[in-house]
């Protein structure tokens, strides 16, 4: 995987296509789970600790999570830099849903950043 | 002529799928058990619905113009509507709003001794872990 400044575009482009593929799926999953007559949501909310990252990229992080209609941010907690996120299909395995949104952490961060995380080993050495 | 048929039936149908799935969002709202699943059903109406129609309209009276004007919209759209939900579900949780009993795990609830305490005392942050910190 290149992590050259050059190749942002791409990467931010891949982040694009996979957030409309995902906004939509679970558009419509949510849908589904509303108009099937006597299914109830398993819904849970779980704590993830977030990596570092700027104030800009966190805003954009909460809004990717809550776009995206099952999961919705309910609390920050910036010095302890963790968040608690509502999810609609929980059921009952949080860590299969805190694994889902550290992956969209680390896909967000590898379409934003001029340098994806990758290179931080080669940034070490001088 | 056919390619106006086509422009028609598939901007139509955009609008009417839009349009249902508002009507389930609001559907939602009635069945679901708490805040929180029901912000979360607003979502699909907010995001997926609205966007669907804002597609329709844009197929129905395409020029170039028009497209930029319906991305425009579209991410407008989903900015705002996530933020909205963010501060409705962090002040529902500050006004005592609890999650319906079959939200498991609550990490959350875990977390806070006395939510509406903790989480008034700081603008900065929210919860109750940074206190320790």
């Amino acid at each position: 995987m290149t992590t050259s400044p050059w190749s942002l575009p791409v990467r931010a482009l891949a982040l694009l296509g996979w957030f409309t593929k995902q906004f939509i799926v679970t558009s419509v999953q949510v849908s589904a789970l509303i108009l099937t007559p006597g299914r109830q949501p398993q819904p849970g909310i779980v704590r993830v600790d977030l990596d570092e990252m700027s104030d800009a990229e966190l805003t954009l992080l909460i809004a990717i999570i809550t776009i995206t209609p099952d999961t919705l941010v309910i609390a920050v907690d910036r010095r302890a830099r963790a968040m608690f996120v509502h999810g609609m299909f929980v059921a009952g395995d949080p860590e299969a849903f805190r694994s889902s949104l550290l992956d969209t952490q680390a896909r967000l961060v590898r379409g934003v950043r001029w340098r994806a995380p990758a290179s931080h080993a080669r940034e070490d050495t001088p | 002529m056919t390619a106006d048929l086509v422009v028609t039936i598939s901007g139509s149908a955009l609008l009417i799928l839009g349009a249902f799935i508002i009507a389930s969002a609001a559907i939602g709202l009635i069945k679901l058990p708490d805040l929180y699943t029901r912000t979360s059903a607003i979502g699909t109406a907010a995001g997926l619905g609205v966007a669907l129609i804002i597609v329709g309209v844009v197929v129905l009276d395409f020029s170039p113009l028009n497209v930029v004007k319906g991305v425009i919209a579209i991410a407008a759209q989903l900015l705002t509507s996530s933020i909205g939900s963010f501060a409705l579900a962090r002040s529902g949780y500050l006004t005592g709003s609890r999650p319906v009993a079959t939200t498991i795990p609550d990490e959350l609830a875990a977390s806070t001794a006395s939510p509406r305490d903790r989480l008034i005392d700081d603008d900065e942050s929210f919860g109750d872990d940074s206190a320790t910190s």
